[in-house]
């Protein structure tokens, strides 16, 4: 094959714009969840608040022709969503794993429900028109790098900017504050006049609106819903958080590298193509999850200091 | 993208299962005892997805109408386990259907566990290689034949003379579709070079949209501007969409999900496929079960081409096409199958 197909000038802007548009999704579930993990809580049902928001997503779009009002109601659903989980893991003190793969059940079979309720069988499956990539002023003309980033739809840069709000929330602000203290020590947290119960409901919140919203940014790039369409994202976002050390910041480069093994790989196979494959196809497509996976274990081991909030999946009770 | 998670996943996806019988209870609930025969059928994707499963929906709602079957349809998708797709044609099995056809390739593995159990059910699946177990059938999938049909005018309308074909794996229906597509295009290509075929296996199908499109892009940089697509329709169709270049639609006539891109489309008849089955069921010629085989000639497939593309495609390529067509059709031509074993 030819490598420069892949990776000569010509075709890394192609490749990294791609790994950028499959990795987006990833980083934002995933910062979301960074927050909710930081406080405590795991929320294990992002890939149903995605689902849910991504038929919302679709159908908003599909009626309103607005791919920003898709994913404002795509975020809500998405929220509406992660207050199941917060009830069950919150108020009633369920268990964080089973509450959270139960509302991944309940989101795939609910949106794959609400979508042939919604638009039945027809003779043209409904599509939609997603967002056009914009072109930021003076940022975009910068080589390369401009195209990659500063060139996208507007939903991924609110997406990108909401992923450092969410760090500078975490890292900066007295609320931040509470969500580590009260995913550290929530006793310690309680003792202090912080309402643990509420700061978990708020992160559960965020969780869910930044999942409904990665689920509004999958259909916004792909134009039409189908069962499945997130693919299992909400759970590589989980993956992420660890890859991340429970940082927003570092879920951008964990998701990003992610989408790029991704779109190497698509874009290798494709080069690779036709002249009778001496390589397995399957290999090209392992790779995303062998990658992913090495670095997990190397960042585990990396950072010595196990970085996982101490009170992280532990129900917490107050005193009364 | 469902491996990194693999423990969970195989929890997330028995979801689908919830809506698939929510969705299904409509045409399923009344149950014969008038010598109807009841079938049932396990989809792979949405039933509204004007493609693969909606060809098989509309296919078996034709028998229905005409009386033949009392049906059952059980909307899955590509994400169901082994275990989910056991589970629910154990219960369609017990639920006394006498006929339970699983339209996946994928679901031929986890219904050979359960054949044994029900004798008197005919079970089928959508292996498209004449993969016969006792009472479990198989059902040919001869899209090779109309791709070669589609790859004519592909190649007729071609610049770059580089084809590509997405498919979810490499399966056999799907790689012999994607080379026969090439092979059509070589008698209309005039050149520069000779065509150039750029499969990609994907490794999911419905569950692998982002992917497939990500896969769209990837082969359009890389010079292809005509596209087949095998189980990967949505998604190879809408990146044709946004990229601007001719496909070859799937399974059903899919001119109207991108109108100015999808060329020609391969139609998979399958109310004579299901057809024939409900004929043996009634005689109970069910073991050893069958291949139906419903090849073109016999009607099983045909090509539509897309009226906008009348006056883009050369009379040439288009005599071409008729000329092959009626070829196959009388059996005067035979289509090569590049499948493999």
């Amino acid at each position: 094959m030819n490598w420069s197909d892949v990776l000569g000038a010509g075709a890394l802007v192609p490749l990294l714009t791609a790994a950028l548009r499959l990795a987006v999704p990833i980083i934002l579930a995933a910062a979301g969840a960074c927050l909710a993990e930081r406080s405590g809580l795991m929320n294990l049902g992002i890939e149903g608040q995605m689902m849910v928001g991504a038929i919302t997503a679709f159908v908003t779009v599909y009626y309103t022709g607005n791919p920003l009002f898709g994913a404002v109601t795509g975020a809500v659903a998405g929220l509406l969503t992660a207050a199941i989980v917060g009830y069950l893991t919150i108020t009633m003190a369920v268990d964080q794993i089973i509450t959270g793969i139960s509302v991944v059940i309940l989101g795939t079979g609910l949106a794959s429900f609400l979508y042939l309720q919604v638009f039945g069988m027809t003779g043209t499956p409904p599509r939609i028109q997603g967002s056009t990539p914009v072109d930021l002023p003076v940022l975009s003309d910068i080589p390369a790098i401009g195209q990659i980033v500063f060139s996208q739809s507007p939903l991924v840069y609110a997406a990108l900017l909401l992923v450092v709000a969410l760090w500078w929330v975490l890292s900066r602000t007295a609320f931040g504050l509470s969500v580590r203290a009260a995913g550290e020590s929530p006793e310690a947290a309680d003792s202090v006049g912080v309402s643990v119960p509420r700061t978990r409901w708020i992160t559960l919140l965020i969780s869910g609106a930044t999942a409904g919203m990665a689920g509004a940014l999958v259909i916004d790039g792909l134009g039409f819903f189908q069962d499945g369409i997130t693919g299992g994202r909400g759970w590589i976002a989980l993956g992420v958080v660890i890859l991340a050390r429970w940082n927003p910041l570092g879920a951008i480069a964990g998701g990003f590298m992610f989408g790029l093994v991704d779109a190497f790989q698509l874009r290798v196979q494709a080069a690779s193509g036709g002249q009778a494959t001496s390589v397995p196809y399957e290999l090209f497509q392992a790779m995303p999850y062998a990658v992913t996976l090495v670095a997990v274990v190397v960042t585990t081991v990396g950072f010595a200091r196990n970085n996982a909030p101490k009170a992280l999946g532990v129900p917490f009770v107050p005193a009364r | 993208m469902k491996k990194l998670g693999t423990a969970v996943a195989v929890i997330a996806a028995a979801g689908v299962a919830v809506s698939g019988c929510s969705s299904s209870s409509e045409s399923g609930a009344s149950s014969s005892s008038d010598g109807v025969v009841k079938a049932a059928i396990i989809t792979s994707g949405p039933v509204n997805d004007l493609g693969w499963n909606q060809g098989m929906v509309e296919g078996a709602e034709k028998l229905e109408a005409e009386g033949l079957i009392d049906l059952t349809v059980v909307q899955q998708d590509s994400g169901a386990t082994s275990e989910q797709i056991a589970q629910i044609v154990t219960d369609l099995a017990e639920d006394g259907h006498d006929l339970v056809v699983g339209h996946s390739f994928n679901y031929g593995e986890p219904i050979k566990g359960v054949i044994a159990d029900y004798p008197d059910v005919l079970f089928a699946y959508a292996g498209g290689f004449g993969d016969i177990t006792a009472n479990l059938a198989d059902y040919s999938q001869p899209f090779y034949e109309g791709s070669f049909l589609s790859g004519i005018l592909a190649g007729d309308l071609t610049k770059s003379g580089i084809l590509a074909g997405t498919a979810g794996f490499e399966i056999p229906v799907c790689k012999a579709q994607i080379e026969s597509f090439a092979d059509g295009a070589r008698l209309s290509y005039k050149g520069p070079g000779e065509i150039q075929l750029r499969p990609s296996y994907i490794g999911g199908w419905s569950d692998a949209a982002a992917q497939t499109l990500e896969a769209v892009n990837a082969l359009v940089d890389q010079g292809a501007d005509q596209f087949t697509t095998c189980g990967v329709d949505a998604a190879t169709i809408e990146g044709a969409k946004q990229r601007g270049v001719g496909v070859a639609g799937y399974a059903m006539d899919q001119t109207p999900l991108a109108p100015e891109n999808v060329v020609s489309s391969i139609v998979w008849n399958l109310d004579e496929v299901l057809r024939a089955m409900v004929a043996d069921v009634e005689s109970g010629n069910i073991d050893p079960a069958k291949y139906y085989d419903v090849d073109f000639a016999e009607g099983g497939v045909d090509v539509a081409v897309n009226p906008a593309f009348a006056d883009k495609i050369s009379p040439e390529a288009m005599a071409l096409f008729e000329e092959y067509r009626e070829k196959i059709k009388s059996g005067e031509f035979e289509v090569e199958y590049k499948g493999g074993a």
